[in-house]
């Protein structure tokens, strides 16, 4: 070691510790920055002894220390892991919020619903069948058949507004993944740039990794580690972002069902996780599925009491009139050949008399029937509830596996305060001690200049 | 679930303990909502298979309500029928009365019209009995809507069934028809009643012994309906019984199916409100100690 290169031994122990104070405290200014993962510089001796060859010996002994970089803790295969969770929750949680939807819209069991203005139609048949010529049991009726009708209208159209405010949501989220893709890509590109330049790019990286795990959550993307520190991001093996260039996805929602393409190439692109895919699955096979099963029970009710009716007489004696006019849930209606007079309505079989209920009473005991509309609804109401119940034991068991992983995550990549201030000490006392070796040295520096040669002055 | 090299930050931490919180919190939102509805199932998905029987029990307490509305108009409906029958078999012994006075030979002619005209006059009772009505309609005129005789005792109704539905499925038939109670147009209790005045004024004791003969022959008719009434009535009386005991079973089964257990739901709330209270102690002593607090 030559006179003066201690003080530069520790000067490098000043910068390297003082780097390391800088890193410490960027960790603990970002606690709880999300996506970011703590930083440690890569220390290393300067010189030293190098392996000797037999008999050699040498006298050097170092010339400190240096920063070879700074590294990022993060644990790769966490990621993925994560991605394809975060997917499956976004698939799940989305698929949960329309059957929660649906369920609040049926609104079943309660005495504001469907079931219940049903019973209460066929019981006005049976108020009819003990009084034909009562007025104000046919307009009873009458109002409460209007109500029931009114009621599957309701439900049939809200039905279909969730679909249309479904696609509206898988519109703007796939413009939202255009816009993060993007950005992977632009990202992608700076962090080859700055990587290659031998810079660090950590912050870079914590970014767009917190881009692609969002970009996991809406589409269900997979990731794979690309070159120079870049991630190339698929969707069903196509690459959706593949180094510095993104693939763009577009909504095709003339067709049904509402299908993701690809803009450039105009080919479907398969998704079946995340938001979009959960609401793929809601626009194109839950609400569709509802909407079919409640035009079924309308279809049932309106075939069912027509078939009766049509061969009963009004109180003018005229036969043959319908009672439910429409093609579905969506436009039941009393028939117009009822014609809002209730005097139409057929209480009594042709050639049994005027005041005969017997039409009434065979559409009253519908209710009690296993294979009525009502049976169809409730098979239908019951579905639901399986449905919602199943998804929402699924959605549950992947929060926990989802909270799993961004646990193993953080707990590689987070930041622990008193981890930190163990560094700050640690560093702070090295730098310390550095200060004194440089003391010690400038000491005997001092010694050797100023005090020696001085015998007998 | 958290091996030893497993890092845990503060972060972590954080995240764990809010999130523990927010469940537990969830937990006690639940069983409140329970509590205050006094429901257990709310919507479909809290119980799918309970949630179908309750939709069933629900659609039967209606069907049962109803059934009960029926059954109470055919139990009116049938007592009006018995009285005015009973009032009938009244009036058909004081005309046979008076036919027994009239067969005494020592009458005036003037006393025999007085008979006749009071025979006359109980024959119109009779035609007003037979167009007895409840709740607005003829109740022996079977499906017509019309009353069941004119003032000369003509019959205007029709011989049809009228039911009402008692139990589910089960229908009953609850009027006797004019034709079928008072008899044939022409040869009716009414007809019976004009040729009894008639023998009467004209003394013809042979006359008034086959008129009276045929009444006779009518009221045993009646009798035997207002036995028939009888029996309808205490089958709708049996209906009704098992239909009023039907609907406490049915409440009862949609009450078990729906409602609350809840002394079970004050206890599962207590255990909740003790668990996040401790969720939020635990929080408050492990969030607030760092080595910050210890370095000078």
């Amino acid at each position: 070691m030559g006179d003066f290169s201690g003080l530069n031994v520790a000067l490098s122990a000043l910068y390297a510790q003082r780097r390391g104070l800088e890193i410490t405290g960027n960790n603990i200014s970002n606690a709880n920055t999300e996506g970011y993962s703590r930083q440690r510089i890569d220390l290393q001796a300067i010189g030293g002894p190098r392996t000797g060859t037999f008999f050699s010996r040498t006298l050097d002994t170092g010339g400190g220390v240096q920063v070879t970089g700074v590294s990022r803790m993060r644990d790769a295969f966490l990621e993925i892991r994560a991605a394809l969770a975060h997917g499956d929750n976004g698939n799940l949680s989305r698929t949960q919020q329309s059957l929660g939807q649906v369920e609040a819209l049926f609104n079943e069991p309660s005495d504001q619903s469907i079931a219940k203005s049903m019973s209460d139609f066929y019981s006005g048949w049976d108020d009819i069948a003990n009084n034909p010529s009562d007025s104000a049991a046919r307009q009873q009726l009458l109002s409460r058949a209007t109500t029931l009708t009114e009621t599957i209208n309701t439900a049939a159209t809200q039905l279909s507004q969730f679909r249309t405010d479904g696609i509206n949501e898988l519109s703007s989220l796939t413009a939202e993944v255009n816009t993060m893709s993007s950005n992977i890509a632009q990202l992608n590109d700076a962090i080859r740039g700055a990587t290659s330049a031998g810079l660090n790019a950590g912050d870079l990286q914590d970014q767009r990794d917190l881009l692609v795990q969002q970009i996991a959550s809406k589409v269900g993307a997979t990731v794979r580690a690309g070159d120079n520190g870049q991630v190339n991001v698929f969707l069903n093996g196509s690459a959706l972002v593949s180094g510095n260039s993104a693939m763009a996805l577009k909504l095709d929602a003339s067709t049904t069902p509402v299908v993701v393409r690809w803009a450039g190439s105009n080919n479907p692109a398969t998704i079946s996780s995340g938001d979009v895919g959960g609401l793929l699955g809601v626009v194109n096979t839950t609400l569709p599925s509802y909407s079919a099963a409640l035009d079924a029970v309308a279809i049932k009710l309106r075939d069912d009491v027509n078939a009766v009716h049509t061969t009963g007489a009004g109180l003018d004696g005229v036969s043959g009139r319908k009672f439910f006019d429409g093609t579905g849930a969506a436009d039941l209606t009393v028939s117009s050949d009822i014609g809002g007079n209730a005097n139409n309505i057929a209480a009594a079989a042709v050639g049994s008399g005027t005041l005969d209920g017997s039409i009434a009473l065979d559409i009253g005991e519908m209710a009690t029937s296993d294979t009525s509309a009502q049976s169809a609804y409730r098979t239908m109401i019951v579905g639901l509830g399986v449905d919602t119940q199943n998804n929402q034991r699924r959605l549950d068991i992947q929060t926990k596996a989802t909270d799993q992983v961004d646990g193993a995550r953080d707990s590689a990549s987070g930041v622990n305060t008193d981890e930190e201030m163990v560094s700050m000490v640690q560093y702070q006392h090295a730098y310390e001690a550095a200060s004194r070796f440089m003391t010690s040295v400038d000491q005997m520096l001092d010694t050797l200049i100023n005090r020696t040669g001085q015998v007998g002055r | 679930m958290v091996s030893s090299d497993f890092r845990v930050t503060q972060h972590s931490l954080a995240q764990r303990t809010t999130t523990n919180m927010q469940t537990a919190l969830q937990r006690l939102q639940e069983i409140q909502d329970q509590i205050s509805s006094n429901k257990s199932i709310t919507k479909a998905s809290d119980d799918p298979v309970g949630a179908a029987t309750a939709l069933r029990l629900r659609s039967d307490v209606d069907r049962n309500a109803q059934i009960t509305r029926n059954i109470d108009d055919a139990t009116s409906w049938l007592n009006s029928a018995d009285d005015t029958l009973n009032a009938v078999v009244t009036q058909v012994q004081r005309a046979k009365d008076l036919a027994i006075q009239a067969q005494n030979g020592t009458l005036s002619q003037t006393e025999q019209d007085a008979i006749a005209t009071e025979l006359d006059s109980i024959r119109q009772t009779m035609i007003g009995l037979g167009n007895t009505q409840y709740a607005g309609r003829s109740i022996f005129a079977g499906t017509a809507n019309t009353a069941a005789y004119d003032s000369s005792g003509n019959f205007l109704g029709t011989n049809n069934a009228v039911e009402r539905s008692i139990a589910p499925g089960t229908r009953v038939q609850i009027n006797v028809t004019g034709g079928d109670v008072f008899g044939p147009a022409g040869a009716d209790i009414f007809a019976n009643m004009a040729s009894l005045a008639t023998a009467v004024r004209a003394g013809n004791s042979a006359s008034i012994d086959a008129a009276v003969t045929a009444l006779d022959g009518r009221t045993t008719i009646v009798q035997s309906r207002l036995a028939q009434i009888g029996a309808t009535t205490r089958r709708v009386d049996t209906m009704k019984d098992r239909n009023d005991t039907g609907a406490i079973t049915l409440k009862q089964d949609l009450s078990s199916v729906e409602d609350l257990d809840l002394p079970k739901a004050m206890m599962e709330m207590q255990l909740r409100q003790v668990a996040y209270q401790a969720a939020l102690q635990t929080t408050a002593k492990v969030i607030q100690p760092s080595l910050l607090d210890f370095l000078k």
